[in-house]
């Protein structure tokens, strides 16, 4: 498993190089830079604002003094906000993230896997199609619709929560369901087809035979199968969801990553955008390789000399 | 099966019960009690260093936190004295001499003095600063010369300390409204020792502008700042006027969505908001009339010809399109918020000075001058491409503009959603027909509309160009008559909206949700409301 990891982990160091390589270049294809204002600047400010941040020097002097830096671990000073650091504020918005994303994917899990288990123990009856009805409600409504509505009737109406913000412990209630809805419809879909699979296996006829109760062969022999397909799922999901949904941040108000990414876009903000993108492929790349050891681990047909 | 709904019966009736039965406390309500001010501020703001930024949001904070020679009164936004007591205008308007009041101070009780506006005058012209508002201290004498480095000494720009507590200023030529200027960030005071502890005194992006290092002399100090949370700001004790500042705190909240900041004030979390999503606006009207504010503001929202292009360099063209757009149904159906349909791009009473122009609908003579510029009934006029930057107001009023032409003139216009950063690029390269656009006066003076539409301007996007136009004013920048310079501002305005390389839609209003313990908040043109006269009152 060693050497497993060691390999992967060497092949993060490409991945990166060639992730910076691209964004550096195409967001200075796009039309429109940090100091495009709706008032015009004096050449001579632009002039100077343009020497300041290294953007008066050619492309490729720009390219590798940001390779050299990026090497170091600075990601650079913010366009958009002058007086802090592309590597302070992503140290500031990623705990939050995190915070979020962890709640939103532990009761996706929660959920999900008990409705999925919940549905193919009894296939095509009432209960599989009333869960599977209501898993479908998450997958087709957006976060930008479920999360006003569930502001308006608990913050609004009922007044329990508040509307925005990520201060006190009840603030997470909302936007984590609101984040996490969609995942569990997936995973619930993901685990009902995949217990339905194993639970179809000759070796769980078996089982049933020896006279197992059914909770016993649905926890302890076909969980573990049943779950392979939801763990290849939820490494890019986890990525996704702890580097922060952009839309969730802003209905209610919460200062992720992603907010910072999309804005940083926004405002041509070349460092923030650098580093956010950086910062979430680092991410996928290694929660992919959670998740692959994860599989092997559970899958006894797998193993590492793969 | 029934073990378990009781199960969960059980577990969940507690959860009901701590939710339901607790009484919930509001910002507002703990506010209220304890004088602390919750307000919707906006995007966030890039930083607070008042001689770099240029946004509204930073320019509301930076005023709570520095303050001018001159502030302005919160009704009338007439100049007060601010950290200067008292001036004397001399040498028919050139020189300005001020006399800074002797209990001014910094945030960390040190005298402020003649030689911090000097330091802070020279740090803003200074070329490394790339201040995007060093423009505005131009009319200092040999000012623009310092900020293009043409002269590098300076002792040379018209700033001196005269005495520790004098300071004069000499200008290039009398401005009758330079001490409205003075209210602007632009000339704010910096503090020396703060600034050169962080960096040099034109560096740009140091941290001299973080809570716990930023030093200003305004009625509040920064206490924290936590990047897309909130902002807060307590009253500073070595303030001058301190004993005039009722509010304990403020907290700045920014908003990227007008509708979560609309429902944050809604369910108790602001006392104030800056906007109302244009949905709600007739809700609020209708149901809540005390707590919506819809004021006059300085600004135009107005259409732009790329005059240089076909068919648009023809002015019957212009003319016709213009024509062709009914401003009052546009203003009161489609942007709502009291509009106000335009008559000119000035918008009226604009320091005393209303333009004499008029901005007809007339579908009969748009049609007839369509064609006479050879498009008869539309016939043969390409496709307009009307452009406009991404947002809710901007599509539904191009998305009725495009049914009016249509409709009026029987054209066809297809409308361009552009990204705000590609939007802006679109003018720089000149990629554009018609666009969107808006201008929001800097200052309450006719010269902020009507300079923008000289030749050469650097904001004058529609690369239009008239001779007379300039002629005229420049010959009112040179007096400082006001009924002489009002005279011109009318003769040059009647030049712009007769030759149309832009169509005035509407006139802006502010739009404010208040909730009515929040006082010492007064209307007026400029949506200034310095924080240090607001208080609050609970019922």
């Amino acid at each position: 498993m060693f050497f497993f990891i060691l390999k992967r982990v060497v092949h993060v160091i490409p991945v990166l190089l060639i992730v910076a390589t691209i964004t550096f270049f195409l967001i200075r294809i796009a039309p429109g830079g940090p100091f495009s204002l709706d008032k015009n600047v004096t050449p001579e400010v632009l002039a100077n604002l343009n020497r300041h941040y290294g953007l008066d020097k050619p492309i490729y002097i720009q390219y590798l003094e940001y390779m050299k830096s990026l090497l170091k671990g600075d990601l650079g000073p913010s366009f958009q906000y002058p007086n802090r650091t592309v590597n302070e504020m992503i140290g500031n918005a990623f705990p939050v993230s995190l915070e979020l994303g962890s709640m939103a994917m532990a009761l996706a899990l929660i959920v999900g896997i008990l409705f999925g288990i919940i549905a193919s123990t009894k296939p095509n009856d009432l209960r599989d199609y009333f869960s599977m009805s209501f898993v479908m409600l998450g997958i087709c409504i957006p976060a930008f619709v479920l999360g006003p509505i569930l502001i308006w009737i608990f913050a609004i109406k009922l007044n329990w929560v508040n509307v925005s913000g990520w201060n006190t412990p009840t603030d997470y209630i909302l936007p984590v369901i609101t984040l996490g809805a969609m995942y569990a419809a997936n995973i619930a879909r993901l685990s009902r087809g995949g217990m339905l699979e194993v639970l179809s296996l000759d070796f769980i006829r078996t089982a049933r035979a020896k006279g197992i109760s059914e909770k016993w062969v649905i926890i302890r022999h076909s969980l573990k199968g049943g779950l392979l397909s939801v763990v290849s799922y939820i490494g890019p999901a986890v990525a996704g969801l702890i580097t922060g949904s952009f839309v969730v941040e802003v209905i209610f108000q919460i200062p992720g990553l992603g907010r910072l990414f999309v804005l940083a876009a926004f405002n041509r903000d070349y460092t923030m955008i650098m580093g956010t993108v950086l910062f979430y492929a680092l991410m996928i790349v290694i929660l992919n390789l959670v998740v692959d050891v994860i599989q092997i681990l559970i899958d006894p047909r797998r193993s590492f000399s793969e | 099966m029934k073990k378990k709904i009781w199960f969960f019966l059980v577990l969940f009736i507690p959860v009901f019960l701590v939710f339901g039965c607790a009484k919930k406390e509001t910002n507002v309500s703990t506010g209220n009690l304890k004088g602390i001010l919750y307000l919707g501020n906006g995007s966030e703001p890039q930083n607070l260093d008042p001689q770099t930024v240029t946004g509204v949001p930073e320019q509301r904070i930076i005023s709570a936190l520095f303050e001018g020679l001159v502030s302005e009164n919160p009704k009338t936004l007439a100049p007060e004295p601010g950290v200067a007591k008292s001036w004397s205008i001399s040498n028919k308007g050139l020189v300005y001499t001020f006399f800074l009041r002797k209990d001014a101070k910094w945030s960390d009780g040190t005298p402020l003095t003649a030689k911090n506006f000097i330091f802070s005058y020279k740090r803003i012209l200074s070329p490394p600063l790339a201040s995007q508002n060093a423009y505005m201290l131009y009319c200092i004498k040999n000012a623009k010369k310092f900020n293009k480095g043409t002269i590098t000494d300076f002792s040379k720009v018209g700033v001196k300390a005269v005495s520790p507590y004098v300071l004069q200023i000499t200008l290039n030529k009398p401005i009758p409204y330079f001490l409205s200027l003075l209210t602007h960030m632009a000339w704010f005071p910096v503090d020396k020792n703060i600034i050169e502890k962080y960096g040099k005194i034109a560096q740009r992006g140091t941290k001299w502008t973080l809570p716990g290092h930023l030093i200003g002399n305004g009625p509040f100090i920064l206490k924290q700042w936590d990047i897309n949370k909130s902002i807060v700001v307590v009253k500073n004790k070595n303030y001058w006027d301190a004993k005039k500042v009722k509010l304990n705190k403020i907290i700045f909240y920014p908003f990227n969505d007008n509708q979560t900041e609309e429902r944050a004030f809604r369910s108790g979390q602001l006392h104030v908001t800056y906007t109302v999503p244009t949905s709600k606006i007739s809700v609020y009207e209708k149901n809540k009339p005390g707590i919506i504010k819809i004021t006059p503001y300085l600004g135009t929202y107005y259409l732009i010809f790329n005059v240089n292009r076909k068919p648009y360099n023809n002015l019957l063209v212009r003319k016709a399109l213009s024509l062709a757009i009914n401003r009052t149904s546009l203003a009161k159906y489609v942007v709502k918020g009291g509009k106000i349909p335009a008559k000119s791009f000035t918008p009226p009473n604009t320091a005393g000075y209303t333009a004499d122009t008029d901005l007809d609908y007339n579908v009969q003579k748009a049609k007839y001058l369509l064609a006479e510029a050879g498009y008869p009934s539309g016939k043969g006029l390409p496709v307009i491409e009307l452009m406009y930057s991404s947002s809710v107001r901007n599509r539904r009023i191009v998305e009725a503009i495009q049914e009016m032409w249509a409709e009026n003139l029987n054209i066809k216009t297809s409308i361009v959603n552009k990204e705000w950063k590609v939007y802006l690029d679109s003018f720089r390269t000149r990629d554009f027909s018609i666009a969107t656009a808006s201008w929001i006066g800097d200052y309450n003076d006719p010269s902020t509309f009507l300079d923008l539409w000289m030749t050469g301007a650097g904001n004058n996007r529609a690369c239009w160009s008239n001779k007379e136009y300039d002629r005229i004013m420049q010959q009112a920048s040179d007096t400082s008559n006001k009924k002489l310079r009002n005279n011109l501002f009318g003769k040059a305005e009647k030049i712009l909206i007769s030759k149309m390389p832009i169509i005035p839609l509407y006139y802006y209003t502010s739009l404010a949700l208040i909730k009515p313990e929040v006082k010492g908040w007064y209307p007026n043109i400029l949506d200034h409301h310095p924080l240090k006269y607001v208080y609050l009152e609970s019922k």
